[in-house]
């Protein structure tokens, strides 16, 4: 077995809209050591959930898989046949969805949903996996009493910490977070964070967290991605990326959070907005709002992701030092 | 389900049923006009006459006594004599809503399924040219007056093509002593004409409702966890998505169902079957007004239980309901 549990290679994936196509993600690469933590962040629109959907291939009707490759433990998921892809779904990768969304069949108890996952994927009888089930309960923290309980009986953590459940019940190799404490309120969010966190130790289990929020990423992941416009712009070690910030990109986000330790001062907004990735600009696709920006080189030539050390990567023609 | 829940519904219901029949009583002693007079010009004129005739309805007792003994027979189904059949309301009444529940029983179901069923396919393949047809077939049934329709299908299957009759329930003339075979197979083929076309007229609303309960679901955040756990499309539709949709369907279906009683009138009409919704247009016509209040009596409490009936069925399909 190969210590990369995922290995992303240039992935596009593609939606086809009437006038054409939108490149959501277009041309991402990173990988994921088993029992490690990746962090997809940035902002609204970036791709960081089509990437995250493509892995499983769980993608909307109209987006497809242009090129790339998705190794999960070298087996290529994305021509993988529609059975194998349903075997694979859950029992490998499963996915962590938003909680205060409507991600509970609301007509059916939560017990009955995570049942149906574990008898889909492995032989047990019906008991046996409503053990599971209770066990599983156990371990997010919710009271076993509760097992017969409908999904509008919990409260929004609660019901988060049932998704993560479900999300553990055939024991995955990966599972996926999709902005797993969004619309949560902030202590209910701390207690969500603290219970991924152990769980990922106790399981040792690798995950790849997508989220807008830095500092979820820094209290849950070994490794970070940044993306802008469908393009990683910085990946690294969280520790590294976050003090010894390359990107400009990068370094706004950052900056778009206010530091409780310092003298109160308005945080800053990145100016402008991100390109529309139906027509995505020439050169590198931060370069309009970018306060560093060189005419002639930023706004023509893309940037590559370039290896500065330490598993440290950029892709900016200044910091990337190949100008 | 709580004993407490069905207890309040029944209450609630005793409630609508109690305020329902009070508002008829009401209504008709607040019309002008005297009743003796619409009996008889030469009563009025004769005190004695009058006096006898007040006795004889029960129109000489206070108001209160007068709203009781109006309960009384409404919850006896004592309705008064028909004007137009000189017979007990209820007599006349009971054989007409036997024989429109007859003509429901056949047309309802087949209404019901094909409106579930071609509302699943046609909501599971929306926007695909399946669904274009479907949608479109059923709006054009949909849109056209059932009368229309009613006559088409009797002139091409019953008159052109002579494949079922289309009068009346049974073959004229003919008597059956009992419910043999014979007498069976005479009923269904009377049935047969005005069964689909009611059936017709009916499975669009079910059909629309059902697409579009079906087509909202999908969009849905639990049907992508659903594929996310590695369900076929076929399971996460009949697993998460059609038990989702019913709950809109079932409402409107159970509604619907409170008014096969008063029948398609004019599906009754044109095949001449002797059901309530023919003996209610009659009533119209001639001013049956006993006939027509017994109808009306009869309808509003077929609404009010199939409320109460929906209501308990909906703690069974939508959990969200069993807390109150």
């Amino acid at each position: 077995m190969s210590e990369r549990l995922l290995e992303v290679k240039d992935l596009r994936t593609y939606f086809k809209i009437t006038a054409g196509e939108v490149k959501a993600v277009d041309g991402v690469s990173f990988f994921l050591n088993h029992s490690e933590s990746i962090g997809l962040v940035g902002e609204s629109g970036c791709g960081k959930t089509t990437t995250a959907l493509s892995t499983i291939r769980l993608l909307p009707d109209n987006g497809y898989i242009h090129s790339g490759q998705i190794l999960f433990e070298g087996r290529d998921i994305t021509n993988l046949p529609e059975k194998e892809l349903r075997d694979f779904r859950w029992a490998q990768a499963s996915m962590i969805f938003q909680g205060a969304m409507n991600a509970l069949n609301p007509v059916q108890k939560v017990s009955d949903q995570i049942v149906e996952a574990i008898l889909l994927h492995e032989k047990v009888t019906k008991r046996d996996a409503l053990e599971r089930v209770k066990g599983l309960f156990d371990l997010v923290g919710i009271d076993v009493k509760r097992v017969n309980a409908y999904p509008h009986e919990f409260s929004g953590g609660m019901r988060q910490r049932a998704i993560i459940a479900m999300a553990l019940a055939c024991n995955p190799k990966l599972v996926i977070g999709d902005e797993p404490t969004t619309a949560l309120d902030v202590m209910v969010q701390a207690q969500i964070i603290d219970l991924i966190n152990d769980l990922r130790h106790k399981l040792n289990m690798s995950m790849l967290m997508i989220t807008h929020d830095l500092s979820i990423i820094t209290e849950t992941c070994d490794r970070i991605a940044v993306m802008y416009a469908g393009k990683i712009v910085e990946y690294g070690k969280t520790d590294v990326v976050v003090r010894k910030t390359l990107h400009p990109y990068t370094d706004k986000l950052i900056h778009a959070f206010p530091n409780i330790y310092q003298p109160r001062v308005m945080v800053e907004s990145i100016p402008g907005d991100p390109p529309d990735l139906f027509n995505p600009p020439a050169g590198c696709r931060f370069n309009a709002r970018c306060e560093h920006a060189v005419k002639g080189l930023c706004d023509c030539k893309e940037p590559p992701l370039v290896d500065m050390g330490g598993e440290h990567f950029v892709a900016c023609h200044l910091r990337g030092g190949n100008q | 389900m709580s004993l407490r829940y069905l207890s309040k519904r029944l209450m609630y219901t005793l409630f609508v049923f109690l305020f329902v029949v009070t508002f008829n009583f009401v209504l008709f002693r607040l019309m002008p006009g005297d009743p003796v007079a619409m009996l008889s010009k030469e009563i009025v004129s004769d005190p004695e006459a009058r006096a006898a005739m007040e006795k004889l309805y029960g129109l000489d007792k206070p108001l209160p006594i007068q709203f009781l003994n109006y309960l009384k027979s409404m919850i006896t189904f004592d309705f008064g004599q028909s004007f137009q059949y000189r017979e007990d309301v209820w007599t006349v009444l009971k054989d007409k809503i036997a024989n429109t529940l007859i003509l429901g029983a056949a047309s309802v179901p087949l209404s019901i399924i094909i409106g579930v069923v071609g509302g699943i396919i046609a909501g599971a393949h929306h926007g695909k040219k399946l669904d274009i047809g479907i949608t479109s077939f059923t709006m054009l049934v949909y849109a056209v007056p059932s009368f229309w329709l009613a006559m088409i299908f009797l002139l091409i299957f019953g008159v052109k093509l002579g494949w079922a009759p289309f009068n009346g329930m049974l073959t004229a003339g003919v008597q059956y002593n009992s419910v043999n075979w014979a007498y069976l197979k005479d009923l269904f083929r009377h049935l047969a004409l005005p069964a689909i076309s009611y059936a017709l007229a009916c499975f669009g609303s079910y059909l629309m409702i059902m697409r579009g309960s079906i087509v909202d679901i999908y969009g849905e955040d639990f049907v992508l966890t659903a594929r996310a756990k590695g369900l076929s499309e076929r399971q996460v539709r009949n697993r998460h998505i059609v038990p989702n949709a019913m709950l809109p369907t079932t409402n409107m279906i159970v509604m619907s169902l409170a008014f096969i009683i008063t029948g398609a009138f004019s599906i009754e009409v044109l095949f001449t079957w002797p059901g309530m919704g023919r003996v209610m247009v009659d009533s119209v016509m001639r001013r049956d007004y006993p006939m027509l209040q017994a109808s009306n009596y009869i309808i509003a409490l077929m609404v009010i239980i199939a409320n109460f009936v929906l209501d308990i069925l909906y703690t069974y399909i939508d959990p969200r309901v069993r807390v109150e």
